[in-house]
């Protein structure tokens, strides 16, 4: 049997030889798909990669859940299919759309806030790249803090990465908040270059600034400072309307400030706005307010609104249905990206700016550039400062309608939001109904945080 | 376990208190089972055929409206807010199921789904022998199964497995090699994933528009999910060797070593049709394959003395496990009939490739000390290393000590020759430690997703919130128990009582999504103590020749106790835990009344006051069960023999109604709903239909009103089985011939206006989403040549 006992003597020995080197044992390969944070921040390729994702998610995560969704909360979409919070008005606190978009902002953000801490402690990043990647990253944060707030008024500001003091933040007042909005976008204007950081408009760059600028000033009713700003954006030499209205949301479009690139050439919402086929009920119906507020002959209804004709119970009539975007799949003839920023919008803004500070025919003008391009007939520079606006404010829900919650965030600037909602929707509620809730996990887990008032 | 044939299991244990399982290290810290597979006999060569026939159907249907009573609550929904019910889609009337679709004509679309009898058949055959050295058993398997689900639904599994054994003439050396290779393939459709949907949907939904498109009015749709399907085929690989040598001192060296490969390949295909509008054809391919290796070394030392017996165990063990997944979705693709292929596609959307690898490495110690065989002490210590934890924090030290008493053996309880046939006391104490964790969580990391791309660009996203402190979380265990056999063991009763205390759990912590992520991985700062009594009695009660009948019955008494938590204002846990609660605290609104006025649910807030803004987190049970047991019986009766089993609970679990169904939405509901507040003055604990919004109505769903004690009696197993006489058998050229029959989950008794699915699994989440359980028989025939 002496075989058996040297085989074996051998076996132990190997093996005890193996386990002395016991931490050298449990050492593994990283996963692959995986980049130590260090490394990612040692290379400007892999920066940007960082980077990169902040807007991948805006352009995905972020719209897919908010966009729609905002527009069936206010007057602009129906929802034909089974009844959705949004469109019914009352949302609950534990609903899951509400959950994403609170939860994908703050995603962002904190992407954006690991992001600047990191690239303030890379050693190997030239100064150049540093200075970029932080001031678009402040960009996109002031962006998400902007519509978040809009959206809750109620929330914490969170400037850091550190989750034990994230996971107990308090809600911080507007004051605050606005404030750094400002700051952060007025260090990007100032940090970030006129040249757009790589091809297509699809990073920020210093007029980005300027336009998501002019928007917040407007919306806090400092008409200088927008009027200052989207002067500067429309000056810059840059940006044109389109000639038609067809044109507006093709990439690189000449109006384009701000787009979040798209593989493919079109937008994730197309497959669900656009019906799959002409004779069915579209899920999301523009409402009858919003199709009957284009004037006659207005080259963005006939564009920017599609046409089913579907019977249901032995009935058939005519459904409108968004069609801004109009790929519905892969398109490399006329690919689509999602529009963040338009010269458009800075017209609109500046005619606002402009009726509020006395100078009626100015905003008339501006106003008229953007019927002009509509088809529509130019209006009187004679009007009164209040029919004026109205016209500026009837511009913008034609003009922007399902872009970024634009019509909710001006019926609440311009403090018209309950009174047209009120005459909408039987579920509206004064004083609870302007603020979404504040979804039900985040005030379980922290304790600090209250809920909007009447949720 | 899917791997095993149950015809290939000898027997199986269940080891549960420290001591047992210390050996085991991590890898036993929630209990181990072992299953002991069989072995060749010496003798002749023997031919074992089994051959089985089976079917099954759904258990039970949950107890739902039919299309008149479905009606009838959308129409006083509709009456109870004064609206009118509309048939145009842009209306918010719009009310297809009142206006548009068969008032006449419904549909149990529980039944619809899951209405088929499955079939199965089995057959196993295997060939053993040997000699007094050496002997084998080699065997094949293979079985076919249907499901219950509508359509076409197969699933296919063949295995062959083989063992051999070698012992040496002077005993001392052993060598075993077993192995075991597996294949199975399924191909089933896909709506088994959204069957609790699907079971709501309203009677009188008609699967088509008048268009003949499909219709997607409440986003599901049966006949048109049907369509996509999910194919997958594994294969499995488990070899293990055992080899071992009795040195003449008393000293025996052992090592085992294992290896396992598993791979396996998903497609799962959703033409156009089969998805609800707005979304366009695409496959999903999943390829995932995992290879881990064990080395298990291990030297034992016994020797006797005059009145005691030592025995010492030292071994290690040396882990490694690298799993592969790669996931590609592909859309876009021309032709539908070719959607398996993944060249036939226009776009890849999604494309994930990931590599995970864990080490385990740990030695240990075990001492026995044995006096007289009535004074036993066992003594273990180990120190366990895992990769899932940072390189400070890798390896634990655990150990765990063991007694026993055989008072039984003492001389003035006459050693076991009378009234009292056997007596034992044990007693256990020890720590364990647990890794049973994600890879990784220990690192700081951006990570890829192939297909989220930007500009051209791969992009980088923040994989986690990283957390390099979290370590071994360590369970101190203590068990005692007494062993009591009375007349011959005819009668023998087990009582043992657990305490389990863990300071450091590691879990995934809940963090608000304003940190960026929805949780993290950390030990709790917590005292979590598991207690409980378990009973357990056996008797013989009839023990002739002819006829025998055992009966078996056990029961658990569990308790769970949250003792103490650092800080818990400031922590996650704030709202949904409380010290001296149970851990698994289910928490919700607290209902108070239906108002009899107007028929509107009321709730209360924190004080217990009717609100209208109630308070979320009032305490309205636990999953605990209050105990669970079961009773069996074994009779036999000549050739006959007659074994069932019954299974009991006593727990608390949500229900499935929620405020959508009192006919706000078009969805059905349960039968309870017949019991609802109709009129001014009613009192009932259900309130009115309504098709609006209200305020209160999301917190029905959440309250203890939607909260249900359950008690079950399930009989879980019959079976029957026959022997022919050996003289008969003899006729057919056979050495041993059965026959059998076994049943599983004939009947159960439970409150059925309950409205959830199943008692035994419970109310809420994945309960509804898998199949139910299956009422099933299974007939078969055993020979042996």
């Amino acid at each position: 049997m002496n075989k058996y006992k040297i085989i074996f003597i051998n076996c132990l020995v190997i093996f005890s030889l193996g386990i002395t080197g016991c931490s050298k044992l449990l050492e593994v390969e990283s996963p692959r798909n995986h980049l130590t944070t260090d490394k990612v921040f040692s290379d400007s390729l892999s920066a940007v990669s960082a980077l990169s994702n902040i807007y991948y998610t805006l352009a995905n995560n972020v719209n897919n859940n908010y966009t729609k969704y905002i527009s069936l909360y206010t007057d602009e979409y129906i929802y034909t299919a089974l009844n959705h919070d949004f469109y019914s008005g009352r949302i609950s606190v534990d609903n899951s759309t509400n959950a994403n978009i609170w939860g994908y902002f703050y995603e962002v953000i904190y992407s954006c806030n690991d992001i600047l801490e990191r690239v303030n402690n890379a050693q190997e990043l030239s100064e150049r790249i540093k200075s970029q990647l932080i001031n678009e990253a402040k960009f996109v944060r002031a962006f998400c803090y902007y519509h978040l707030y809009t959206l809750y008024e109620n929330i914490p500001l969170i400037l850091q990465t550190n989750v034990d003091e994230n996971r107990l933040a308090v809600q911080a007042d507007s004051a605050i908040i606005f404030n750094q909005i400002l700051t952060d976008l007025i260090d990007a204007k100032n940090g970030l270059s006129a040249d757009y950081p790589s091809g297509d408009r699809a990073r920020a760059n210093k007029w980005s600034a300027s336009a998501l600028l002019a928007q917040i000033y407007l919306y806090q009713h400092r008409w200088q400072e927008a009027l200052d700003d989207a002067n500067a954006v429309l000056n810059s030499g840059m940006y044109a309307l389109t000639d038609y209205v067809d044109n507006v949301f093709l990439a690189n479009s000449g109006e384009t400030i701000l787009q979040l690139w798209r593989l493919d050439g079109f937008i994730s919402d197309a497959t669900t706005l656009i019906p799959s086929s002409r004779i069915t009920v579209p899920q999301y119906v523009v409402t009858g307010l919003l199709y009957s507020a284009f004037e006659n002959g207005d080259l963005r209804q006939s564009s920017w609104l599609g046409e089913n004709n579907a019977t249901t119970g032995g009935v058939t009539q005519s459904y409108w249905f968004p069609y801004k975007y109009k790929n519905r799949s892969a398109s490399n003839s006329t690919p689509e990206y999602l529009v963040v920023l338009r010269a458009s919008e800075q017209y609109l803004i500046r005619a606002e700016a402009k009726a509020n500070l006395g100078d009626i025919q100015g905003a008339i003008s501006d106003l008229n550039v953007i019927r002009t391009r509509a088809g529509l007939t130019e209006l009187s520079d004679q009007l009164g400062k209040q029919d004026c606006l109205e016209a500026i404010y009837h511009e913008r829900r034609v003009e922007l309608f399902g872009e970024w919650a634009k019509r909710f965030i001006d019926l609440k600037r311009t403090g018209r939001l309950n009174t047209v909602m009120g005459e909408h929707k039987e579920t509206w509620v004064d004083g609870e109904s302007e603020r979404l809730p504040i979804p039900m996990l985040e005030l379980t887990y922290n304790t600090n945080l209250i809920q909007n008032e009447g949720y | 376990m899917n791997i095993l044939n149950p015809n290939d299991i000898e027997n199986i244990t269940v080891l549960k208190d420290a001591d047992a399982t210390a050996i085991y290290g991590s890898r036993g810290s929630n209990g181990v089972v072992l299953i002991t597979t069989k072995k060749g006999q010496s003798g002749g060569t023997r031919i074992n055929v089994n051959v089985n026939q089976g079917f099954s159907k759904v258990a039970d249907n949950p107890n739902l409206l039919n299309l008149e009573q479905y009606l009838e609550l959308r129409k006083e929904a509709f009456a109870n807010d004064g609206r009118t019910p509309s048939a145009d889609p842009t209306s918010r009337e719009y009310a297809p199921d009142l206006t548009v679709w068969s008032q006449t004509e419904g549909t149990d679309w529980y039944d619809y789904i899951y209405g088929n009898t499955a079939n199965l058949t089995s057959t196993q055959l295997s060939v053993s022998g040997g000699n007094s050295n050496t002997n084998f058993n080699i065997g094949g398997n293979f079985r076919t199964e249907g499901t219950t689900l509508r359509g076409d639904n197969i699933y296919n599994k063949g295995g062959l497995q083989s063992n051999i054994n070698h012992i040496s003439t002077d005993g001392r050396f052993k060598i075993n090699l077993s192995s075991i290779y597996n294949m199975d393939r399924t191909d089933i459709s896909n709506p088994a994933n959204n069957a609790r949907t699907m079971a709501l949907l309203p009677p009188n939904y008609p699967t088509t528009n008048e268009d003949g498109s499909f219709n997607w009015y409440a986003g599901r749709n049966v006949d048109a999910e049907l369509l996509s399907r999910g194919n997958s085929a594994t294969q499995n690989f488990v070899g293990n060797l055992l080899t071992s040598y009795m040195f003449p001192m008393g000293l025996e060296l052992k090592v085992s070593g294992g290896y396992n490969s598993r791979t396996s390949n998903q497609n799962q295909v959703f033409p156009t049709r089969s998805l609800n509008v707005g979304r366009i054809n695409h496959t999903m391919f999943g390829e995932n394959s995992s290879t881990s290796y064990i080395v298990e070394p291990q030297a034992e030392y016994k020797r006797e003395f005059s009145e005691s017996k030592l025995q010492v165990l030292v071994g290690g063990t040396y882990q490694s496990r690298t799993s592969e997944w790669l996931y590609l979705q592909a859309s876009n693709f021309a032709n539908e009939s070719l959607m398996k292929n993944l060249g036939s596609a226009g776009t890849i959307d999604a494309r994930t490739n990931t590599f995970t690898q864990y080490k385990y490495v740990s030695a240990f110690g075990r001492l026995t000390y044995n006096i007289q065989n009535k004074y036993i002490l066992n003594v273990t210590a180990r120190r366990d290393g895992s990769s899932r934890f940072g390189p400070a924090n890798r390896f634990g030290n655990f150990y765990s000590i063991g007694g026993a008493w055989l008072f039984s053996e003492e001389r003035w309880l006459g050693q076991g020759d009378g009234f009292l046939s056997f007596g034992k006391l044990r007693a256990s104490y020890g720590l364990t430690g647990n890794d049973q964790i994600t890879d990784y969580q220990y690192l700081s990391t951006y990570q890829a997703s192939g297909s989220n791309i930007y500009q051209g660009i791969g992009v980088l996203r923040p994989s986690r919130i990283f957390n390099s402190r979290f370590h071994w979380e360590v369970t101190k265990k203590l068990e005692m128990a007494t062993e009591l056999g009375f007349l011959d063991d005819r009668l023998f009763l087990t009582v043992n009582y657990y305490r389990n205390r863990s300071d450091n759990q590691l879990v995934s912590y809940p963090l608000p999504q304003i940190t960026g992520f929805s949780s993290y991985q950390a030990n709790l700062p917590a005292v979590i103590q598991n207690t409980g009594w378990e009973f357990d009695v056996n008797a013989r009660i009839l023990d002739n020749q002819k006829f025998r009948w055992t009966t078996s019955a056990n029961i658990t008494l569990p308790k769970n106790q949250l003792l103490s938590f650092d800080n818990i204002e400031n922590s996650s846990y704030a709202n949904t835990h409380k010290v001296g609660y149970d851990v698994t605290r289910v928490y919700g609104y607290h209902f108070v009344d239906v108002d009899s006025e107007n028929g509107v649910a009321q709730f209360a807030d924190e004080s217990g006051e009717v609100s209208n803004t109630p308070y979320q987190f009032h305490t309205i049970g636990k999953r605990t069960p209050d105990f669970y047991g079961g009773l069996g019986n074994n009779i036999s009766f000549k050739n006959l023999q007659l074994d069932f089993f019954f299974q009991f609970a006593q727990q608390s679990s949500f229900g499935n109604l929620d405020f959508n169904q009192f006919g706000f939405r078009a969805m059905n509901a349960y039968q309870i709903l017949d019991t609802r507040w109709k009129n001014s003055g009613d009192i009932f604990q259900l309130p009115k239909a309504s098709s609006s919004q209200r305020h209160g109505t999301q917190y029905f769903g959440n309250s203890n009103a939607n909260y249900f004690d359950i008690t079950y009696l399930r009989l879980k197993n019959v079976s029957l089985s026959y022997q022919l006489p050996t003289h008969l058998s003899k006729k057919v050229g056979s050495h041993a011939v059965r026959f059998s029959v076994v049943a599983q989950n004939l009947f159960t008794v439970w409150d059925r206006n309950i409205p959830i699915l199943d008692p035994e699994t419970g109310g809420h989440g994945t309960s509804m989403v898998t199949v139910p359980p299956l009422k099933s028989i299974l007939f078969g025939i055993n020979l042996t040549f």
